[in-house]
């Protein structure tokens, strides 16, 4: 151990914290809303978004199947818009997949939100270890429920 | 952020909480081995899981691990005498077998059987390693003897530690498998600490201070892999290994000993915090041995009789702020163990999760709580055996790799994963 300051007494009320302390030590909220652009890479995926009633208000985007390696995208009412241009209006990613076929557009996806300093989330809910691009903060398992406690640890649900 | 109802059901493990049920299943360290030195000496104090117990080795070598207090008028038998097969109350003289079982209450007629009718809760308490471990559940439902590899590999291989942390058991196993703060907290002791020093994946941290995160599931819990650019076309894999509730392995350097924790709550405030170093297929050195012992690494220095950390929060952890503004000590802590432990103390004894705001490389976290909370409801509402029970789930090994860039670890890591006597480790 180096050279050591000895604390002073200035400090010792800060030491006296206690369990109920901590009820009101933060003050909040203590951050904005993030918006969430979600996106199933398949259409499994994008049923199983679609179907948290968290985000019920938000809509969920899945990778138009026409043109899949320009990222465009569509939402549940058909509308269709490109990734580079939507991407702008959030703070983040969720993306989900339940199959590898959309793997080299989820690493399109990634340098795009990555251009605009945009975080990516992926979820991986299969098992073939293929090799998908190392893209993204990934959680890979086989429970789909990781999307509610996701969105919900994140705080990406709605407001 | 996790809900508050979340946040109480994985934080609160007292004797009948739905966490404290699941930590029940397991067989957790409660004493080191040294504590309880010979036949007969004195008792140990021991609070797990908010019950207060009393540790004790017999006449005969026996371990056991009873209720602290004696049934008669709630006298501590820390004060008692151990003594020809017991602890003996010394206010009135009834004594206790290592069972719990009373087996002389000196103010009433033997033949009258009443002391028959009294017995202490009694947990076993075994040796294996240099711990004594316990399991505080269903007698009738005891799970195999544990096969953590550092508790199986020959005593000179292996050492471990604890330090009293106070704080909840949560916060403090979350630091265990949050290894984007290595590259801040801890980086000046990749540097300088003699445990941690020297390797060469050690460059790989330094030039690459933004990791990417992938966590899979394993059967016992979670491999959580950290990925930083190394040489053209590679990555540089750091994989921890985490296994439910509470048992985290942290990837190795070089040939140093490998080492990780057991986070174990003492009650909702306070926990032991459980280090470990063993080396696979070679003894340690005494050097070795002597800088754990003198609290490098993710070992500690004590108050001298206590396992309280000689930093702590009554002296503000020693904190040095030259050395922070040098660039020695990123925090101005010194010690890896206790550069963890002063910032999770700092959040309070049982953090408020509903305020945080979680990024995603927080996803081992956000993972690990899912399969807690998950595992906790299985077993409250159907009885599911949780991961981790299984002996199994213990063989596992943390892993050090250079890999293409298009390999997953999970594949490539299979072999290297599984703990095998006298298997190398898998290290950079």
């Amino acid at each position: 151990m180096g050279k050591t300051v000895q604390p002073t007494l200035l400090h010792s009320c800060a030491k006296a914290s206690s369990a109920s302390e901590l009820l009101f030590r933060v003050q909040y909220p203590n951050s904005r809303h993030r918006r969430a652009l979600f996106l199933g890479l398949d259409d499994a995926a994008t049923d199983l978004i679609r179907s948290q009633p968290a985000i019920a208000s938000q809509p969920v985007y899945r990778l138009a199947a026409d043109a899949p390696n320009q990222l465009t995208l569509s939402d549940e009412r058909g509308s269709v818009g490109h990734l580079e241009a939507l991407i702008s209006a959030h703070d983040l990613v969720l993306m989900v997949s339940t199959n590898a076929s959309q793997d080299q557009a989820a690493a399109g996806i990634y340098d795009t939100a990555r251009s605009h300093n945009i975080m990516v989330n992926w979820i991986i809910l299969h098992q073939q270890p293929g090799r998908r691009p190392q893209v993204a903060n990934q959680i890979f398992t086989k429970d789909p429920d990781i999307i509610a406690t996701t969105i919900d640890a994140l705080r990406i649900g709605d407001l | 952020m996790l809900r508050k109802e979340i946040n109480d059901l994985l934080t609160q493990t007292n004797a009948g909480t739905p966490m404290g049920d699941l930590f029940r299943q397991y067989w957790i360290p409660a004493l080191l081995a040294s504590e309880l030195p010979e036949d007969d000496c004195a008792p140990v104090r021991v609070k797990l899981l908010g019950e207060r117990l009393l540790a004790f080795r017999d006449s005969n070598g026996e371990y056991g691990l009873i209720d602290e207090f004696c049934a008669h008028r709630g006298v501590s038998l820390w004060f008692g005498r151990n003594e020809e097969g017991g602890i003996r109350c010394p206010y009135h003289g009834w004594k206790y077998d290592v069972n719990g079982n009373c087996i002389e209450v000196p103010s009433e007629p033997e033949e009258s059987g009443f002391c028959e009718k009294i017995k202490l809760s009694a947990y076993p308490l075994i040796k294996l390693g240099d711990i004594l471990w316990t399991h505080m559940g269903d007698k009738d439902n005891v799970p195999d003897l544990p096969k953590w590899e550092f508790a199986t590999v020959p005593a000179e291989q292996t050492y471990s530690s604890k330090r009293w942390q106070e704080s909840n058991w949560l916060q403090a196993m979350e630091g265990g498998i949050d290894s984007s703060h290595v590259s801040f907290l801890h980086s000046g002791g990749l540097k300088s600490d003699p445990l941690f020093k020297g390797a060469a994946g050690n460059k790989y941290n330094f030039n690459d201070k933004k990791p990417v995160f992938e966590v899979v599931d394993s059967e016992g819990g979670l491999y959580i892999g950290a990925r930083r650019m190394a040489e053209e076309g590679h990555y540089y894999w750091r994989i921890t290994q985490w296994v439910m509730p509470s048992f985290t392995m942290i990837p190795p350097r070089g040939d140093h000993p490998v080492h990780g924790h057991f986070w174990i709550p003492i009650d909702d405030e306070n926990c032991w915090a459980w280090s470990y170093d063993y080396h696979p297929t070679r003894a340690l050195t005494d050097q070795e041995r002597q800088y754990m012992i003198e609290g490098n690494g993710v070992h500690n220095q004590y108050v001298p009789g206590t396992f309280r950390p000689l930093q702590n929060k009554d002296n503000d952890y020693l904190m040095d702020r030259d050395a922070q503004k040098r660039g020695e000590l990123y925090s101005g802590v010194w010690g890896i163990a206790m550069q963890d432990a002063s910032l999770q103390e700092s959040m309070g004894p049982i953090v408020d999760r509903t305020k945080e705001n979680l990024v995603s490389t927080d996803n081992g976290i956000i993972m690990a709580r899912h399969k807690l909370r998950k595992a906790v409801n299985a077993l409250t509402e159907k009885g599911v055996t949780p991961p981790g029970r299984d002996t199994n789930h213990h063989l596992v090994r943390s892993v050090a790799k250079v890999l293409p860039k298009d390999q997953p670890f999970s594949e490539a890591c299979a072999d290297d994963f599984k703990a095998e006597v006298g298997k190398p480790q898998t290290t950079v």
